[in-house]
């Protein structure tokens, strides 16, 4: 894009981005099954749409038809696409020859790339560092535990967010030629999944819990069952109980089921004297 | 009670301002719902304790595209009322929290499919019109009002009307259940962690699994130490 064609700072249009950017954290109300993040997204594209449009009700009326079609995103990302839809739109009411089919050809193409990083990368992987990170003080009753957790995932997004709507709407459709010549992304997602993969193994023995009340030997001799496992291999059973769930899991078995399995095991486990608190 | 009741409602309504104030800003999490509704009950540190056990137990269940997989809101209020008027932690919390949690999702869903095309159907007409005023209020608030306002009622009952009913339910269950459900709240994060490994598994990564879990438990490395270790 040339720099002649470059909206002024104080473009209305720009000063709208302010708006856009609080009506992402608002968005999601609308979410619903069949056409999902679409009533979002033309809700908060509608500030800029004013600014762009103005009073002229048959482009306002196209516009809004334009993004109420379906579309999906990891919450995060939403700002970077709404940034490249704006400035098409800004494009689109400027430019006679601009075909506004395109406006929706690129949302739809960022959504698919951006929503699969978004989710392992944002939704998943960070919010177990995160956990990981707070996890010992909530057990401990510790005030500070869920605050540090809010505060951890939250303020990254929203620095994500901000600067993917500035982003989105400077570079305009160069970005999605960007992003897939860089693998900026790829290699931080990669990372990342590194960083979750270490801190899930490190709670597994730290968080999951298996007594048994088994004594070998009798009398003087007796020693517990999990002092002697843990002696030759610790957290054993953590480990066995798992991979246990993994394998129900790998067996399509029903999720609510494995809940109820996992209860009956443990009250079984009780009656029968094998586990103990 | 009643003050209480409202209180509740008012959690849940934070709990679901993940989806419609805070764009996923995991606000949602038992984490942070235990907190608060302990906070509410008078009971903010056991309610910060029964937060963390759930949020280990659902450590896994992340909700991805248009999968609704629990409602985290419920459990987490609804886990953490009963751990703390019963007494009994986070045994209570799973007895009378997931199945509750069960029903709001229910009723969430029925929302969803019935009656959430209603308000998008009117969004539609606007955007015909050309009325961006109207259809940003519709999409907010039709949204919410559908989509969370039902749900944080049926918490509020469930509260007022349970909480009673429950420690009278917990007087018959046997010594070794509530002890059972204790070790069940031991085994739990097991099934949070599975979830989340099968999540996001990849044969590349597994050393680093397995790295996490060696430094964890044979050299005593604290979590979040670990990682920053190899980093």
């Amino acid at each position: 894009m040339m720099k002649t064609t470059q909206t002024a700072s104080n473009s209305p249009v720009r000063r709208s981005l302010r708006s856009v950017f609080w009506r992402t954290f608002t968005m999601g109300a609308s979410w619903e099954y069949t056409r999902q993040m679409a009533t979002g997204y033309a809700y908060a594209m509608t500030p800029a749409l004013r600014a762009i449009y103005k009073d002229d009700n048959n482009a306002m009326s196209q516009a809004l038809t334009r993004h109420m079609q379906f579309f999906n995103i990891t919450n995060v990302f939403a700002p970077i696409t709404l940034g490249t839809s704006i400035a098409m739109e800004e494009e689109n009411a400027r430019n006679e020859d601009f075909d506004p089919a395109l406006i929706n050809n690129v949302k739809v193409s960022l959504m698919g790339p951006l929503s699969a990083v978004g989710d392992s990368l944002i939704l998943t992987t960070w919010r177990i560092i995160c956990t990981g990170l707070s996890i010992a003080l909530c057990k401990a009753g510790n005030v500070f535990g869920p605050i540090l957790f809010l505060l951890a995932y939250n303020v990254p997004t929203t620095i994500i967010r901000y600067f993917g709507l500035k982003l989105g709407y400077e570079q305009g459709t160069n970005l999605m030629q960007r992003m897939s010549d860089s693998n900026i992304i790829q290699s931080i997602s990669e990372k990342a999944s590194i960083l979750g993969m270490m801190v899930v193994g490190a709670m597994i023995p730290s968080y999951v819990v298996v007594n048994s009340p088994i004594t070998i030997g009798s009398g003087k001799t007796a020693m517990s069952l999990i002092k002697t496992l843990n002696q030759i291999i610790p957290s054993l059973l953590p480990v066995l109980a798992t991979l246990a769930v993994m394998w129900m899991l790998k067996k399509k078995w029903n999720v609510g089921w494995i809940l109820v399995a996992i209860i009956a095991v443990s009250i079984l486990g009780t009656w029968l004297k094998i586990l103990s608190v | 009670m009643l003050l209480k009741t409202l209180l509740i409602g008012l959690v849940a309504l934070i709990g679901y301002g993940e989806y419609y104030l805070t764009g996923r800003g995991q606000v949602a999490r038992p984490i942070v719902i235990g907190p608060l509704t302990g906070l509410v009950l008078g009971h903010l540190t056991t309610g910060i304790e029964v937060g963390a056990a759930l949020e280990l137990a659902y450590i896994g269940v992340i909700e991805i595209g248009a999968s609704v997989p629990q409602d985290m809101v419920s459990s987490g209020v609804l886990g953490t009322v009963f751990a703390i008027s019963t007494g009994k932690g986070i045994s209570a919390a799973l007895t009378f929290g997931l199945p509750l949690s069960m029903l709001v999702l229910l009723v969430q869903n029925l929302a969803y499919v019935f009656i959430a095309p209603l308000y998008v159907a009117k969004c539609d007409q606007y955007a015909r019109e050309g009325k961006p005023r109207k259809l940003s209020l519709m999409a907010f608030w039709g949204g919410t009002c559908v989509n969370f306002v039902p749900s944080a009622i049926l918490i509020m009952l469930a509260y007022y009307f349970g909480t009673g009913f429950s420690s009278a339910i917990v007087g018959f269950i046997p010594k070794f259940v509530q002890d059972g459900l204790v070790v069940a709240s031991g085994l739990l994060p097991a099934f949070g962690f599975a979830m989340l490994i099968q999540q996001i598994l990849r044969k590349e990564i597994v050393p680093y699994l397995i790295l996490g879990f060696v430094l964890a438990a044979y050299l005593k490395v604290p979590i979040i130490a670990s990682p920053l270790l190899v980093w």
